[in-house]
């Protein structure tokens, strides 16, 4: 019987949980909260005996970090902990397993042989990239998870992803890769995990997921079509939705669109905002769960710019990726999207489009969750100048970003010539 | 608009105080010169109605509190403390509110006590100033490319989200390779000293590159 992660979409995802003995690796952007997915794994799983390896906290902290949730506490009885910690500051260990002297790398390998006498099913390792940068054990820590592995045991590792070449090389050893980032740098609330890597068949989509008081809970993310009257929201989601609903009264809407895609990996839910002033409030509640905004412009309307950046700020005041759909593109006054981007004055994409036949919907769309992928990358641009300017022997963590302003501009330049 | 570090000497030497959205390294020597620039900046902030994040490894809270009652009163409104050091007193046991890490080597745990800070804090438009007192505890704690790379992406995050960090070090306490990496990891750097007993400043790669005195 696999092992139930807890998070049932995860479980989805990987054809039913981690098959016993397969080692896991939990992969996260500094900032997150990752212990959550070892605690909603351990509760999904109170008959099998666990085993919580900690280096950089006292074990009594995560014990007080689990009172946080509203699991039940019997859920926890069997977790035993392993304390490498208390010892590395000259103190002594009130665990029943503890490393001697948990300066010493030995001393960490003797500790986890330790606790083996416990029959654990999942080991959890609290932080691999703090043992690989203490302990430079890297090579026998690999070794020895091989070898508990063949006695059954699940190691469960997390991973703050400081350095992505390093979390790349450590992924390698793993049997499971579960990757977990922040869409956009201020938003660490704003989250999602993924699978990269399994055993058998997985599903390797995006999923929003939230961190509460009863542990991991996943939520569909909303993309905000916002823009002055008459731009052509509504038929934007149209266009682009598997799904779409609409309140009209006279062509205009009145309450709001909603439509649903599927697309680069994610589930997305689309809102459209009405036009109009006295609908503004609406624009709160939905900000909620955006993890993105697309500004539609009439293109040939310049005179509602200034209306159409007083929207944008609205929603993007909680720091959300944004785009511009430069609309009625088929138009023969429409402004060129290039000459629309200098008057908005953002920095962002502006990309060509025709909701009507829907040309350049979906790759607006595309582009926003490119974007809002991608964004999850921290210290990007500054990390990457930086590097080049002065550094050449930090590693930068430019990659992603690079990769993100090419796709822009492919989408961005592709119809407006 | 520059940012008044509140040291009148220094600021109009740099043109008027610190870019916005900067990261600045601020070291010397042991002494009490380093706390008193993180606490004018502190100040300063107050004034102009700034959100305040300071992070302590080396200090309770309360005692940085004690150095300024300006500080103090902002104390849970426009100013959130990241308490790393009480972790050694076992349990907090004080009635305090601020966000605490499980000690300096839980860098993850201070990250996500930053993002707390942050999104308690963050409104549109709003600047913000960030203490991290100090970056010689983490070097203590932590293997120094950790401690480079939290830097790298600490200061990229609070960056973007309108804020002026000053990282504080020791100097003469690391390697001269450990505190040249952090130098250029940073936008700009304030050297602080005692001599005879008078409080000098100075700020090369801002302008000012002759030691100034900060009259008390």
């Amino acid at each position: 019987m696999p092992y139930s992660s807890g998070i049932p979409k995860l479980d989805e995802h990987l054809s039913g949980g981690f098959s016993e003995g397969k080692s896991v690796l939990v992969l996260s952007t500094p900032g997150i909260d990752a212990r959550a997915f070892a605690y909603q794994l351990v509760q999904a799983n109170p008959k099998v005996q666990s085993a919580y390896f900690i280096e950089n906290a006292f074990p009594d902290q995560v014990r007080k970090d689990i009172k946080r949730y509203i699991y039940p506490e019997a859920a926890f009885k069997k977790m035993v902990f392993v304390d490498a910690f208390s010892t590395a500051l000259g103190l002594p260990s009130a665990e029943k397993y503890a490393a001697k002297d948990a300066t010493k790398p030995k001393s960490i390998l003797e500790a986890i042989d330790a606790v083996m006498k416990e029959k654990p099913g999942v080991l959890v390792f609290d932080s691999l990239s703090g043992m690989e940068a203490k302990y430079a054990l890297a090579g026998g820590l690999y070794d020895k998870m091989e070898e508990i592995k063949k006695k059954g045991v699940m190691p469960l590792c997390l991973y703050t992803s400081w350095d992505e070449k390093e979390s790349e090389k450590a992924a390698e050893n793993f049997d499971y890769v579960i990757e977990v980032k922040s869409i956009e740098e201020r938003m660490l609330s704003r989250s999602y995990f993924k699978v990269l890597k399994a055993p058998g068949k997985f599903v390797d989509t995006a999923v929003p997921f939230r961190i509460s008081f009863d542990g991991i809970a996943v939520y569909i993310p909303k993309i905000i079509i916002t823009g002055p009257f008459h731009a052509g929201k509504s038929t934007f989601i149209h266009k682009i939705s598997t799904k779409a609903i609409s309140v009209n009264r006279m062509g205009t809407t009145i309450a709001l669109d909603h439509g649903y895609v599927e697309h680069s990996g994610f589930s997305v839910d689309l809102f459209g905002t009405p036009g109009q002033e006295r609908f503004e409030f609406m624009l709160d509640i939905l900000n909620k769960d955006a993890f993105g905004v697309v500004l539609v412009v009439d293109s040939t309307k310049p005179e509602a710019f200034e209306r159409a950046k007083e929207m944008l700020a609205h929603v993007t005041r909680y720091s959300l990726p944004y785009i511009v759909a430069a609309n009625k593109q088929d138009e023969p006054s429409a402004l060129k999207p290039e000459k629309i981007k200098e008057m908005l004055g953002l920095d962002t994409d502006v990309v060509p489009t025709v909701a009507t036949t829907g040309e350049g919907c979906l790759d607006a769309l595309k582009i926003l969750i490119d974007r809002i992928v991608e964004g999850g990358t921290v210290g990007k641009k500054d990390t990457e100048t930086k590097t080049k300017k002065k550094n050449e022997d930090l590693p930068t963590q430019g990659k992603a970003a690079k990769g993100n302003g090419s796709n822009a501009k492919k989408g961005s330049t592709k119809k407006s010539k | 608009m520059m940012m008044k570090v509140g040291i009148p000497e220094l600021d109009s030497s740099i043109g008027g105080g610190l870019k916005e959205k900067s990261n600045i390294l601020v070291i010397g020597p042991p002494g009490a010169e380093k706390l008193a620039v993180a606490i004018k900046f502190m100040e300063s902030g107050v004034e102009a109605g700034d959100g305040m994040v300071y992070i302590t490894t080396d200090a309770a809270p309360a005692e940085i509190e004690e150095k300024s009652a300006k500080v103090k009163g902002q104390a849970n409104k426009e100013l959130v403390f990241i308490d790393c050091y009480s972790w050694t007193l076992g349990t907090q046991q004080s009635a305090r509110k601020d966000i605490v890490v499980p000690g300096p080597s839980a860098l993850n745990d201070l990250s996500i006590g930053i993002a707390q800070a942050m999104q308690k804090l963050f409104k549109p438009e709003k600047k913000l100033r960030v203490v991290i007192q100090s970056l010689s505890t983490l070097l203590l704690y932590n293997n120094p490319e950790v401690v480079y790379r939290f830097t790298q992406i600490t200061g990229a995050r609070l960056k973007s989200s309108n804020a002026a960090t000053l990282f504080l070090i020791e100097d003469g306490m690391h390697d001269e390779k450990v505190v040249a990496t952090i130098k250029h990891l940073v936008d700009a750097v304030i050297e602080v000293k005692n001599e005879d007993g008078k409080f000098m400043v100075r700020a090369p790669m801002s302008g000012l590159t002759q030691w100034k005195e900060v009259k008390q």
